[in-house]
């Protein structure tokens, strides 16, 4: 019995990792400007949550993260939302001194991994109070998109949501041309930061592999109109996944693996073109 | 003048050393552990000089690279280059130290104290949960095409569901092992009959239930096994509903009809499905009937001894014109949670005739031996079944029992006109057969769970009953008779250590009493049994005997914790006890001999992109009762054989290596495959052709076969044109032995394929296909050298102008050796309408549209090499409407 328990024990842990405690957890409001298959403009809305730890930082879609002791009432739609702007899961300083992305790109799921890479912020004097932290104004190109960021030293950790980290404060706002992301809110929760789970499934390479597939494929015209296009056959390729279908107010929400899978996507706005030549 | 040039100097100097400081260090806490992460900035007043934060061992630099100017540094300290080095961390206290930049390269590490920290709180939104387990759940209405009208149509359409001509569902590859409807498995394997009959609207939900477990006992166990469960709409269900169908057409000049109705009920604890089909036009219902489960093998010694001549087949068109018509009746009971009572009673009906001519060139050592034939086989067949079904599913126990009951009878007719070479006249030879089988089957299977542990027992009976075989060819009389009682009754046990290592003990025992006889009259050997009526003669078999075979087959398994690796090892070791009596001749045959066959199975996967697997195992076989009917048993008006009377034993050992490897992004998939097979067998199989008879036979001396083959497929999808292509190439090899004409005979046989596809769908509304196979085959034996190619292209296209009609397309072309250096070429074509409406689907079919009516290829056989010329099934047309009846709720 004692063997037994132990095994089981083992196996647990060998599926979750944690690698850190959260020191507190940031909540962002993320917004996409784009437009629908239609052409018309619209915005795409969704959180990204911001588990900070003392040495990993990880920031990941909402429906990523759970809170225990929240009701488990499910947010199917907005969940749903979340596939129209692809937003990975990113550990930074994990492995030390690396980062590492995880994301979905039906039908597989993808890890990148490369060394932190530094964003060049230049400070300016400006000064704004945001969401009742009084913040400064700070200035970046990372990967071909140039940042506008307010931080706040009220908060004193260099991280922020998806990649973006850096500053000498937290990040309280910070937006480009196409996207915003906005912190609502921190939560004091010293949660366990887990490490991204071994699976024999997920597809391992360099992160500048990863994100010149990613933008090859996101950025195709047939995209919009046919988010599977790239797929030679669906039938096949969906055959290992999971598939839920979903129905709510008529609409049917389609989750492979528990990704959403799109009938008609959005344009895709990158959040990074391609690797600065740093 | 000089104080304001010397003062500018100054700053200048000041300014130019500031642009070149550094300041490094190392932070670390209260226990000397380095903070990462920490905020360095290097301030004047409010102005942020630099800042940087600190990695995982606590260290950091900071660059002033841009020369701030004087202005940045507040009025006091421009003079001193005092400034301020602060650290902040939100776990620590914050420190902040002053410091005078005149040295280039200034270190100063820190020591924080940690500190509570305080955060406005705000509640962040669930996850939804979306955990299904095992349990994939499809909406169909969402996966449904305009043109889908059964069930099948729907399901088809499903991720990862891919169904056979025949109707067999899988998942992923693997065939489903149950398929319920509202939960209830009504129809076991004859699940065509709701696939192919309910309306695919009515299916509102599909379920794929991963390892699944029909028994509620085995919740804990592992299991691969898929099952299919279909939730039906509120319309379909607590009333019945029904769907007649109908059709004509024309063939040949002929009229073909087709007519059904299918008639069904569903509620929560009771369902009935009732179905009846009739047509003369081949394949209307043809499948329904199907049972996935394999219940439709009626072969029993006897009738596999004195087998019935087969319909010709052919690889291209229909060769076979087909009548056929079933009756079929079905329902289960659920009593309660967990007790349920099933019963399905049918009958089937099918009448088949083709025809065909074929050349043969027997190898006959030096001079093949040439005969033509020209066949009109014809098979008419009967088949009524009934089972029924107890089941007592709960969670801690488990029994059912299965009884069946059903019998087969065969009328078969083949007349053949044979021409042989050393005749210019051509002889009508007339064969009759008559079949009767019999087969009652009983399954019992219990299970009880005593706490942590569970006994379970299996008990097959199978009494399978051929009273007699009559086969008449020309004035040759061939009957035969068996009975077999086979019975498998086997226990388990199974042990598993954490996740990671299992044992398996199962154990078995299978006891068997076969008896079969024999009886060949031929008109010399009529005039000599009447002579020796009283002192016998030999050409009556009988032969009888039981079969005790104990087994127990322990395995075990590991899986790594990071399910990469997979090993199975095992040794099936099984004691074969026989004693077998041949009446006629009075020779008794006993052996009492112990198996062992070791297996291994190993898997590892590298990555998401590539596994690789490997399995090798060593079997054998032996004791087959029919070894020792040493009689001459005639199985065509031509064809004798006869057991060596020597107990047969085989071993073989087979190994498998396959990679499979996809390669992301590009979507392109690779996947290669290599087996090896090395066999040894104790009797070698001899045959004798001659002008007038061929004769079969076994003698007693060791034979060996060894093949081999490899392949590899690979598809790649070019996005930019919308187009998939694929690519298989397989080569084979192989050596076997055997007995010719009275000498050993060794054939090399090698083959190699290969399959070209490209799938374009340029717009929404086309769909084309285009395909080419080509083969080339060798066989080589000391004396012979022959080889045949044979190339194939198929193209079809589907034009759906509006969603409810769909156009579709398909043509064939063959280019095939008839003999070395001459080809023959044929085309065939056939188009399809299908118009669905709310309540009726209409059809219109055209098969063969070119009148094609011949088609012919070359074989080898062994070192025999045959050109088949097939007749095919001539133009069809028919036009087929489906309605659905539904009464109001």
């Amino acid at each position: 019995m004692t063997m037994m328990a132990l095994a089981l024990t083992i196996e647990v842990q060998a599926q979750v990792v944690t690698i850190d405690t959260a020191q507190f957890v940031a909540v962002y409001d993320y917004e996409c400007r784009t437009q629908n298959d239609e052409g018309q403009d619209i915005t795409d809305k969704m959180q990204v949550v911001v588990q900070v730890g003392r040495k990993v930082t990880k920031s990941m879609p909402r429906s990523v993260y759970r809170l225990r002791d929240d009701s488990e009432e499910a947010d199917v739609e907005a969940d749903y939302q979340e596939a129209y702007v692809h937003m990975p899961t990113v550990w930074i300083g994990y492995p030390e001194e690396q980062t590492t992305v995880r994301e979905f790109i039906f039908p597989h799921e993808y890890e990148g991994s490369e060394e932190t890479p530094e964003i060049a912020w230049t400070l300016t004097d400006d000064t704004v109070t945001v969401g009742g932290y009084l913040c400064q104004q700070a200035t970046a190109t990372f990967r071909g998109l140039k940042w506008h960021a307010y931080y706040t030293e009220e908060v004193p950790t260099s991280a922020g949501p998806w990649r973006l980290r850096g500053l000498p404060g937290l990040i309280v706002e910070v937006k480009s041309d196409a996207h915003t992301f906005r912190l609502v809110g921190l939560r004091q929760e010293r949660g366990a930061i887990t490490a991204p789970e071994q699976r024999p499934d997920v597809q391992r390479m360099k992160y500048a592999k990863l994100l010149k597939h990613r933008n090859e494929i996101y950025s195709n015209r047939q995209y919009v109109k046919n988010p599977t296009y790239y797929v030679p056959d669906l039938h096949r390729s969906i055959s290992h996944m999971t598939v839920f279908v979903f129905q709510m107010n008529g609409q049917d929400f389609i989750f492979a693996n528990g990704y959403p899978l799109l009938m008609k996507a959005h344009v895709y706005q990158p959040l990074e073109k391609e690797l600065d030549n740093d | 003048m000089k104080r304001s040039f010397f003062l500018i100097l100054c700053m200048a100097v000041s300014i130019v050393s500031l642009a070149q400081v550094k300041v490094t260090g190392r932070v670390v806490d209260l226990q000397n552990k380095p903070v990462s992460d920490v905020i360095v900035k290097l301030v004047s007043g409010t102005k942020t000089l630099a800042f940087t934060s600190t990695n995982a061992k606590g260290e950091y630099a900071l660059e002033l690279k841009g020369a701030p100017t004087g202005e940045r540094l507040r009025v006091g300290e421009r003079s001193s280059g005092m400034v301020s080095l602060q650290f902040n961390h939100i776990s620590y206290e914050k420190v902040s130290e002053r410091l005078t930049l005149k040295e280039r390269v200034t270190k100063v590490d820190m020591i924080l104290t940690p500190k509570n920290i305080s955060l406005k709180e705000v509640t962040v939104k669930p996850d939804p949960l979306r955990q299904q387990g095992d349990t994939l759940t499809y909406n169909l209405a969402s996966f449904l095409k305009k043109g889908d009208v059964t069930l099948e149509d729907g399901l088809k359409n499903l991720p990862g569901i891919s169904i056979s001509e025949s109707g067999a569902i899988s998942y992923m590859g693997k065939g489903i092992s149950n398929f319920y409807i509202g939960g209830l498995d009504m129809l076991g394997g004859r699940y065509n009959l709701a696939t192919k009959n309910i309306p695919a609207e009515y299916a509102t939900q599909v379920d794929i239930m991963k390892h699944h477990k029909h028994r509620k006992i085995d919740a804990d166990e592992e299991s691969d096994a898929v099952a299919i469960n279909i939730k039906l709409s509120n319309k379909a269900r607590f009333k019945p509903f029904g769907q007649p169908e109908f059709g004509v057409g024309a063939r040949e000049n002929k009229l073909l009809y087709a007519g059904g109705a299918t008639g069904m009920m569903f509620t929560d604890n009771f369902q009935l499905l009732a179905s009846a089909k009739y047509s003369n036009s081949g394949n209307f219902g043809l499948y329904d009937m199907v049972n996935h489960s394999g219940g439709d093998n009626f072969g029993s010694l006897a009738t596999d001894k004195l087998p019935a001549w087969g319909q010709v087949g052919s690889s291209v068109g229909e060769s076979v014109y087909r009548t056929n018509g079933y009756g079929s009746l079905n329902a289960i009971q659920k009593m309660d949670s967990v007790r349920l009572v099933r019963v399905n009673a049918d009958y089937t009906y099918e009448r088949m005739n083709s025809s065909a001519s074929s050349e043969a060139y027997y190898f006959a050592g030096g001079d093949n031996i040439y005969i033509a034939e020209s066949v009109n086989p014809l098979a008419k067949a009967h088949r009524p079944m009934f089972s029924v079904k107890f089941e007592n599913n709960a969670s801690n126990h488990y029994f059912s029992d299965i009884f069946s009951a059903k019998a087969q009878f065969l009328t078969n007719e083949s007349p053949i006109l044979t021409l042989t070479s050393g005749d210019n006249d051509a002889v009508q030879n007339s064969q009759h057969r008559d079949a009767t089988s019999i087969n009652l089957h009983n399954n019992f299977w219990g299970t009880i769970r005593m706490g942590k542990k569970k006994l379970s027992f299996t008990s097959n009976v199978d009494f399978i009953r051929t009273p007699k075989v009559l086969m008449l060819m020309n004035d040759i009389s061939q009957s035969g008779q068996s009975s077999q009682l086979n019975t498998r009754h086997s226990t388990s046990l199974q042990v598993k250590l954490g996740r990671k290592w299992r044992i398996d003990m199962p154990i078995e025992l299978t006891a068997n009493y076969n008896f079969i006889e024999t009886n060949l009259v031929k008109p010399d050997f009529a005039d000599q049994s009447q002579q020796k009526a009283t002192g016998g003669q030999a050409e009556l078999g009988n032969v009888s005997g039981w079969k005790l075979v104990p087994g127990v087959n322990p395995s075990t398994s590991w899986t790594s914790a990071d399910k990469k690796f997979y090993s199975s090892m095992g040794v099936n070791m099984k004691m074969l006890n026989l004693n077998y009596l041949s009446r006629y001749d009075n020779k008794r045959t006993t052996m009492s001999e112990v198996f062992v066959e070791p297996h291994i199975s190993l898997r590892y996967t590298f990555n998401a992109t590539s596994e690789m697997s490997f399995s090798s195992g060593f079997s054998n076989a032996a004791g087959d009762i029919m070894d020792l009917l040493t009689t001459p048993v005639q199985t065509s008006y031509r064809s004798t054989s006869a057991a060596s009377g020597v107990i047969g034993k085989s071993q073989s050992w087979s190994t498998n290596l396959r990679y499979t490897k996809q390669v992301p992004f590009s979507y392109f998939t690779f996947g290669a495959n290599a087996s090896y097979t090395q066999g040894k067998r104790n009797v070698l199989s001899s045959r004798t052709v001659s002008q007038t008879a061929t004769e079969s036979t076994s003698i007693f001396r060791d034979s060996h076969s060894r093949s081999a083959s490899g392949g590899f497929n690979a598809s790649k999808n070019i996005l930019s044109i919308f187009t998939k292509l694929s690519a298989n190439a397989n080569v084979s090899w192989g050596s076997s032995e055997y007995m010719m004409q009275n000498s050993l005979v060794t054939s090399y046989h090698t083959g190699y394929s290969v399959r070209l596809q490209a799938d374009i769908t340029p717009v929404p509304w086309l769909e084309t296909n285009i395909r080419g196979d080509y083969g080339k085959d060798f066989l080589r034996t000391m004396s012979s050298r022959q080889s045949s190619d044979n190339l194939r292209c198929t193209g079809s296209v589907a034009v759906f102008p509006i969603p409810s009609v769909e156009i579709r397309s398909t043509c064939n072309f063959m280019h095939n050796m008839v003999e070395p250096g001459k080809y023959k070429d044929a085309s065939m074509l056939s188009a399809s309408v299908q118009y669905k409406a709310k309540r009726a689907v209409w059809k219109l079919t055209g098969e063969n549209l070119l009148d094609v009516r011949q088609y012919t290829r070359t074989s080898f056989v062994d070192t025999d090499r045959f050109v088949h010329t097939t007749n095919l099934v001539g133009r069809t047309v028919m036009l087929t409407c489906k309605l659905l009846l539904a009464g109001k709720k």
